[in-house]
């Protein structure tokens, strides 16, 4: 279904003419073993936490959710209405694993996921983001993450 | 891009994306493609083997790539495939949505109490009240908002965003496992929210607010049901 060619021409044509920037001096870090990793997720679908604020159209934070936050509590605040939500009314999971990284970690085939993951709005343009990516970036190391699954919708 | 900015902190990163095309020009350091559908990125609700099967490849590319890397899922969704075993929501019929959407309300409670949560919530107003907002700027073309702290426009979007939400949760109830393109074809082609929304969506496109073009143009009907 997200193959192009599964798509309907006017969506085709949108996402095919969508910017993306390349990053010729990537950096590419060391390998480490699955079983020292310890693993956050980073969210694009625009997640907000049912008694917050809305999250605006073009925000370039990022909102948390901390071990506090059950999966009721976590609501799809995308601006762009072209993607599936079913799957996230039927299962959180789909879009955010939380529950499924914590397995991992119960049955030690990671060393430990993050008390708190992460969302942003994926409608804002990307070089928006930077700032509090690597904001996020600085706040992942002070927590001791030090692996981060990231998860567009 | 957000893969590269926190790679750069010595972060390993792994994307699970949807978008082949996209993953290959931004080129993250790590990458799983997925054949799922976009919104879906650990593929079927309510399948937590398989979902693990795709979170656990994405992290295992942390463990043995040593240059970056655009690897695939090769699992389908089975998700992906019409339930057969599914049937819509039986409505009578109805001349609102405040009567179809009070139709539904069983189904729709069926399933917050088997699920334990729900997805609606983003105009933090009760669907009743959104109900009859958007039964009045489909019959006065009104515009108003019931939170004082936010637009006329951006109250319909967020109504929009929860009244979809409700009946997507409606269609759900039972557990018949329906593909996403049941209940959207039910959705948008047999109920009165519907059909109604996809009119609305030309009659703002041909308003002289340009925002209301703009609401009308992006963020009523999804691509696949436009007409």
């Amino acid at each position: 279904m997200a193959r192009l060619n599964d798509m309907v021409e006017s969506q085709r044509s949108h996402i095919e003419s969508l910017s993306c920037p390349t990053f010729p001096q990537a950096v590419f870090s060391a390998p480490r073993p699955l079983s020292k990793c310890r693993v956050a997720l980073i969210s694009s679908a625009g997640l907000m936490r049912r008694n917050d604020e809305n999250v605006s159209g073009n925000s370039d934070d990022y909102r948390r959710f901390d071990k506090t936050c059950q999966n009721r509590d976590i609501l799809i605040n995308h601006l762009s209405i072209n993607f599936d939500r079913t799957a996230f009314a039927e299962d959180a999971n789909s879009v955010l694993p939380k529950d499924i990284l914590k397995s991992m970690a119960e049955d030690d085939t990671i060393e430990r996921a993050s008390d708190t993951h992460y969302s942003f709005m994926g409608a804002t343009a990307p070089e928006l983001l930077q700032k509090n990516a690597e904001r996020l970036a600085q706040e992942l190391t002070d927590l001791n993450i030090n692996t981060v699954c990231l998860l567009p919708v | 891009m957000i893969a590269h900015w926190i790679e750069q902190a010595g972060i390993n990163t792994v994307v699970i994306g949807l978008i082949k095309p996209h993953l290959e020009q931004i080129q993250p350091p790590r990458a799983l493609w997925v054949p799922f559908e976009l919104g879906r990125p650990l593929g079927p609700p309510g399948n937590p083997k398989l979902q693990r099967e795709v979170l656990q490849q994405a992290l295992s590319l942390v463990e043995t790539a040593e240059q970056p890397i655009l690897e695939e899922f090769k699992t389908e969704d089975p998700r992906a495939t019409a339930s057969s075993k599914w049937v819509a929501p039986s409505i009578e019929t109805v001349t609102t949505v405040a009567e179809e959407s009070a139709a539904l309300k069983s189904y729709y409670q069926q399933q917050c109490v088997s699920q334990s949560r729900t997805s609606v919530g983003v105009a933090k107003t009760p669907i009743k009240e959104l109900a009859d907002l958007f039964d009045r700027v489909f019959q006065e073309n009104e515009l108003t908002t019931l939170r004082e702290e936010i637009s006329p426009r951006l109250m319909l979007r967020l109504a929009f965003d929860d009244l979809k939400s409700y009946y997507v949760e409606a269609a759900l109830a039972n557990n018949k496992q329906p593909s996403s393109m049941q209940i959207y074809d039910w959705m948008w082609h047999d109920t009165l929210l519907g059909k109604q929304m996809r009119e609305l969506r030309h009659r703002f496109m041909a308003s002289d607010d340009e925002k209301l073009v703009d609401l009308g143009t992006k963020f009523i009907v999804p691509h696949r049901w436009r007409d």
